[in-house]
């Protein structure tokens, strides 16, 4: 959990744009189908049956179709840990940046408003030009490592709200 | 001399998959999803951002992973009930 300090607020939370997490798990969709796929290519080449299982064998194929359902569950929750995991947090004192690289990779970063130089959007394609998603590089002073929010919506939106809170910070 | 087509179709060989495959195929799978859910619901406790949401999210998980579980434990019961 985050924790913040006292007189700390919250001015703006950011997270990848929803088109990401729909490209991340776009190859779900696939996977869900593929069982289909395999009974109908099977019925196409009318592959002959070599094996034949006794009992009611339509059951064994709803628990094989179930256990591949449940990994394509458990998959689509392990990416969508990850999106939601990885984000940008705007206070009126810092910038918090995790990055969540994997179930077992997160990188938190924290930087000084006032330690702020220089605030640059990238959009790049069709895509993210109508979708309006792109970058922030939020270049900082000294020795300080740059921070980088990609594939977030709305970049212009949080560029102004950053400049106006690091505005807030100088005039104090 | 030799037949150019062999007729396969018809020489089919029945097979019944022990239930000892079965169960253990189940736990396998039991296991994981446990692991599995362990791990996640770990990240939603210590680093989720807001509890509430991680909460819904992961009551919406759960309620999945144990209907599919169902899904899979009912039907191998099934299965070995039809001999």
């Amino acid at each position: 959990m985050i924790k913040l300090d006292k007189n700390e607020k919250v001015l703006l939370e950011v997270r990848k744009h929803w088109f990401i997490l729909f490209s991340e798990t776009f190859f779900l969709v696939f996977l869900l189908i593929l069982p289909i796929l395999v009974v109908i290519g099977v019925k196409i080449i009318n592959v002959p049956q070599f094996i034949k299982l006794t009992g009611d064998s339509s059951f064994l194929y709803i628990a094989i179709i179930a256990i591949w359902l449940l990994f394509i569950w458990i998959i689509f929750f392990v990416i969508w840990t990850k999106y939601y995991l990885d984000i940008l947090i705007l206070t009126n004192k810092r910038i918090i940046d995790i990055e969540q690289k994997g179930l077992f990779s997160r990188e938190v970063s924290t930087l000084s408003l006032g330690k702020i130089q220089d605030i640059t959007t990238e959009i790049h394609g069709i895509l993210a030009t109508l979708l309006d998603f792109g970058d922030v590089y939020i270049q900082t002073a000294g020795e300080s490592r740059n921070f980088i929010a990609k594939g977030v919506p709305r970049p212009a939106i949080i560029k102004r709200k950053i400049r106006n809170a690091y505005n807030d910070v100088m005039r104090q | 001399m030799f037949p150019s087509v062999l007729n396969t179709t018809n020489a089919s060989i029945a097979v019944t998959v022990a239930p000892k495959i079965l169960w253990i195929g189940f736990g396998v799978v039991f296991v994981f999803a446990s692991v599995m859910s362990i791990i996640l619901l770990y990240h939603w406790s210590n680093y989720g951002y807001k509890p509430i949401k991680t909460g819904i999210i992961g009551a919406l998980y759960f309620t999945g992973v144990v209907i599919l579980l169902g899904v899979v434990f009912f039907s191998i019961v099934s299965y070995l009930g039809s001999f």
